[in-house]
């Protein structure tokens, strides 16, 4: 087991237990362990919405900052002190989420190979959002807002980049001047729109991406923020005396927690944290970089230019280009290798993917290196020979553990969404009593949008479809956590006991 | 009492805004994403119709058959405890956020101390005196360029020295700032001590290589806890001061 292993196969084993539990209380599609990302995302909006209802009402001036915010809190704590509560924790919440966010996504190795992307410019975001998030703080002009303002610009100072120390604008009472003042207020706007940018430039690699909260997780989230900001609304401390040193400091931890070690270490140690843990975090992906397969591949002369695994693949690793050799189709099919997960979603999606075929002429438009057609045959062929009581299990790599199941015989694939409809039918055709497909819950697939398709494409929402012949009885979708094998089994238990009530009513027929 | 719409029309300032920009404002919240907390997600719908549907017609068949178990699938199933454990959750996140969004409180500074705060910034003298130049030397040059004075740019470190009660508590020099050396020399320190009488002395040389200070200043302080004593150098007036 290698060092990294170590640490991410408890972590994920964490994760799953959680967010398995929470499948209890939310159900699979509004759990927010598996919606982190989302959640930041929503907390941002929230956030961004209750600032602007904020800066209505917000005096941008050394003397009318904490004035203007002590009238919100108090006089008006019916609307503008609740908005300034949920401000707060939307902020603090987003910190949370997007820790989360990192950690789970390490623990799945979901930062390697492809996401690099994604995890590489999630850094910045970090950098943006405590910006955002501190420099919302000094515009209360209180205590806090001068111990973490003068702490700020002290650790800033350090670099040596400003003529003049940044920290003297805060050395005395007197020695901030409004239009400073107004200076930090523009951080605190223009901050959060780069933190926007980047949280988009974030998710620009990835198709689809999910950036809105479901619905009811959302409501939730909103409702359970509001009652937090009437049972315990945030207060600010006294107003900020440069003559006066604070002494004890609530600190916002999700936030501040740096500041004390600031005050203990002292500027270099801190940069040396900040500057070396981000370009750690920046270049892990590559420690050590992702083996993976070759990436998929297109057969030119099988590919049609049906744009379908264009419009599945959840990377966006193919694109339509104009036909280059002749054939009488306006576009074929590319691959970009490097945006390529080798998941097969493709090659699920190719219409030109079937197995009624001799064996020499198995090849599809688009395919797998490491899984081709050919050998995904072989698997289901010895599958359907192996299972006793002729029920195939199509399982994942990062699923369910589909071994072992008495009296079936798995198939295992990158993604279940790699298997056609039609070898559904080819099984069922060719002596499997049934089939079962099982994946991850909503929104935990490994690949995004596997079990989606795959569902989306047996229940015929998504081309290509399952023949009409195929008995839908033969057919079991489960999605469950992977550490659901107590339920899977029951599952497939239920799954025979049906099968034979469906045999029984089938020889009545007949 | 705040008076914070004292002297301000507030239905110019806030009400006529607020009719213009909140419409424009909330239909850009409104399709960025506001309108899927509203709009109810037809495609989703639909699928879970199906999923229904395809479910019932499992269920029934099942029913149908005696000796055949329900399917127990935990998603579609929302009994009281999924409410209860789901507001449980709520509140478990309630409860994280909002500890350490307060708690717990850190301690800047001790009981019965206070702060020093050094801080000057002061342009050293220059490494080359002033020289007046010729009026040969002056016709040679442009006549947007004819300064009376010749002045080499780059400038003396600045030593700096402060002492409390006879103690040595910062002794340094600061390198004058710019690419040409031709700015001024900065300091910028702080020192946590207690609050009581105390003796300051503090001493600068700005360049002038003839004498050990070219300002110094001694004064008695009765420092009260938590006051923030700025130790700084008047520009104009060339001399120290502690207030």
């Amino acid at each position: 087991m290698s060092a990294h292993s170590t640490f991410r196969t408890p972590l994920q084993n964490l994760f799953l237990l959680t967010e398995k539990g929470f499948d209890k209380a939310f159900g699979p599609e509004w759990n927010p362990i598996r919606q982190l990302g989302t959640v930041a995302f929503y907390l941002f909006f929230i956030a961004a919405v209750t600032g602007i209802i904020l800066y209505i009402f917000f005096e941008t001036s050394v003397d009318g900052a904490y004035e203007s915010v002590e009238y919100m809190t108090h006089d008006q704590w019916w609307f503008s002190g609740i908005m300034r509560s949920l401000h707060r924790y939307s902020s603090d919440g987003m910190v949370l989420a997007m820790g989360l966010h990192m950690v789970r996504e390490w623990s799945f190795d979901r930062y390697r190979g492809v996401r690099w992307y994604a995890w590489f410019t999630g850094v910045p975001v970090i950098w943006l959002l405590y910006v955002s998030g501190l420099s919302g703080y000094w515009l209360v002009w209180d205590e806090l807002a001068q111990y973490v303002a003068i702490g700020s610009m002290e650790w800033l100072d350090w670099l040596g980049v400003f003529g003049e120390p940044v920290a003297t604008n805060f050395l005395a009472e007197g020695s901030l001047t409004d239009r400073f003042f107004t200076l930090l207020v523009f951080t605190h706007i223009f901050a959060p729109l780069f933190l926007l940018f980047m949280m988009w430039v974030h998710v620009i690699r990835v198709t689809q991406p999910k950036i809105s909260a479901p619905r009811g997780l959302a409501i939730g989230t909103l409702v359970a923020l509001t009652v937090l900001s009437l049972v315990y609304p945030a207060y600010s401390h006294l107003k900020a005396n440069l003559d006066v040193i604070p002494t004890d400091l609530a600190l916002d931890w999700y936030y501040m927690a740096f500041y004390p070690l600031y005050d203990a270490w002292g500027p270099a140690a801190l940069w040396a944290l900040a500057i070396g843990g981000s370009v750690f975090l920046s270049i892990m992906p590559w420690l050590p970089p992702l083996k993976q397969p070759a990436p998929a591949f297109v057969t030119l002369d099988k590919c049609n230019g049906c744009r379908r695994c264009y419009e599945d693949c959840p990377y966006g690793a193919i694109t339509m280009v104009p036909r280059s050799d002749g054939l009488p189709y306006e576009q074929e099919a590319v691959v970009d290798a490097a945006m390529c997960t080798r998941c097969g979603i493709c090659v699920g999606a190719c219409p030109t993917s079937t197995p009624f075929r001799g064996e020499d002429e198995l090849i599809t438009g688009i395919d797998l290196a490491h899984l081709p057609l050919k050998n995904l045959r072989k698997l289901v062929d010895q599958a359907i020979s192996e299972a006793s009581d002729g029920i195939v299990v199509v399982g994942c790599d990062h699923g369910q553990h589909v071994d072992n199941i008495d009296g079936t015989a798995p198939v295992v694939l990158p993604c279940v969404s790699q298997l056609p409809p039609s070898f559904i039918d080819y099984m069922v055709s060719n002596g499997a009593e049934g089939v079962l497909i099982a994946g991850c819950p909503d929104c935990g697939c490994r690949f995004r949008y596997g079990v989606q398709w795959m569902q989306d494409r047996l229940e015929g929402r998504r081309d290509p479809y399952l023949r009409k012949r195929v008995p839908r009885e033969r057919i079991r979708m489960y999605w469950a956590s992977p550490l659901d094998d107590k339920a899977l089994h029951a599952e497939v238990d239920a799954f025979k006991t049906d099968l034979a009530a469906f045999n029984k009513e089938d020889d009545a027929n007949v | 009492m705040f008076d914070f719409f004292e002297g301000t029309n507030v239905v110019w300032f806030y009400a006529v805004p607020f009719a213009i920009f909140a419409p424009i404002y909330f239909s850009f919240m409104w399709h960025i994403g506001l309108k899927n907390l509203f709009k109810p997600d037809l495609e989703k719908r639909e699928r879970k119709r199906l999923q229904k549907e395809h479910q019932e017609r499992i269920d029934k068949r099942r029913e149908s058959k005696a000796g055949t178990r329900a399917r127990v699938d935990h998603a579609a199933t929302k009994p009281s405890t999924y409410w209860v454990a789901q507001g449980a959750i709520y509140v478990l996140f309630l409860f994280v956020i909002g500890l350490f969004s307060a708690f717990p409180t850190y301690t800047y500074l001790g009981a019965g101390e206070a702060q020093i705060k050094l801080n000057l910034s002061h342009p050293g003298q220059r490494l080359e005196a002033c020289v007046k130049r010729t009026k040969a030397e002056l016709a040679e040059l442009a006549p947007n360029m004819r300064a009376q004075m010749k002045c080499s740019r780059e400038r003396s470190v600045v030593r700096l020295e402060l002492d409390m009660n006879g103690e040595r508590i910062f002794t340094g020099e600061a390198i004058p700032t710019g690419l040409r050396r031709d700015g001024a020399s900065s300091f910028y320190e702080k020192f946590f001590v207690p609050a009581g009488d105390h003796v300051f002395t503090v001493r600068m040389n700005d360049g002038d290589t003839t004498k050990e200070f070219t300002h110094v200043l001694t004064q008695n302080v009765t420092l009260k806890p938590t006051q923030n004593l700025v130790v700084g150098f008047h520009a104009n007036e060339h001399n120290f001061y502690l207030k």
